[in-house]
């Protein structure tokens, strides 16, 4: 477990990643476009864990068992589907022991609303820009890795 | 203005959340993490949240995964259209 990896465990991370993106997208299957459908559907194989995001007053930090009251990572997977949810499908899983993270948010209707499309292009332009600023010798600690966005 | 106080990274390796500590030093080539910005809006009743891994190298970055999954609105509402 070591925090500087060596070409041969970057190539695992990647082929991880690529095996992460296929889950992702295949994962996202025609039942994934109907409402109060559940969420088996979802590749037990690739399977790491997700969250049904929805309408409910609290959207604050993890509690589980709770999955409409802003559960982040919910593990339970028998939560149904409904017209206006965004699923946040977050994958990690194995290539001979090294793994790599992603997450998408799916619209289960397969658009996203107003709100949800204006909000979510703002993190993803927020997540350019953090990648934007990597480098080597920086200091992810600076607060130019936290960049103040103005709209 | 919006602005936070949390680097939107954790390390990524033999575990998803690996361990290792890279947020007091300089980041080196061969380093991996993750980035997942996340965004709560009470008043919206939404949390947004994307994440990619990210490999540090000797130029720069690369996104692990690079080309896939779709990141971009348009892009996932045109796979969601492709798959109904």
């Amino acid at each position: 477990m070591r925090l500087i990896k060596s070409p041969r465990e970057i190539e695992l991370m990647r082929r991880a990643g690529r095996l992460t993106a296929r889950g992702l997208v295949e994962g996202r299957s025609d039942d994934a476009n109907r409402a109060s459908s559940n969420l088996n559907w979802l590749p037990r194989q690739i399977f790491c864990s997700f969250a049904v995001v929805r309408g409910d007053p609290v959207i604050d930090r993890l509690s589980p068992g709770a999955p409409t009251s802003g559960t982040r990572n919910y593990y339970r997977n028998d939560q149904l589907l409904q017209s206006g949810d965004l699923v946040l499908m977050d994958y990690a899983p194995d290539v001979n022991g090294y793994t790599s993270d992603i997450g998408r948010m799916w619209p289960v209707d397969g658009s996203y609303s107003p709100v949800q499309g204006e909000l979510y292009g703002f993190v993803v332009e927020y997540q350019k820009i953090l990648l934007k600023t990597i480098r080597p010798s920086m200091h992810v600690g600076e607060n130019r890795f936290r960049p103040r966005l103005s709209r | 203005m919006i602005d936070s106080d949390v680097a939107f990274t954790h390390p990524v390796g033999m575990a998803v959340h690996d361990v290792g500590d890279y947020k007091q030093g300089p980041l080196q080539p061969g380093l991996v993490f993750a980035l997942d910005p996340q965004m709560w809006i009470p008043d919206e009743q939404l949390y947004i949240r994307v994440e990619d891994t990210v490999v540090v190298t000797s130029d720069g970055r690369r996104v692990a995964h690079q080309g896939m999954p779709p990141l971009e609105l348009e892009a996932i509402e045109s796979v969601m259209r492709h798959n109904a």
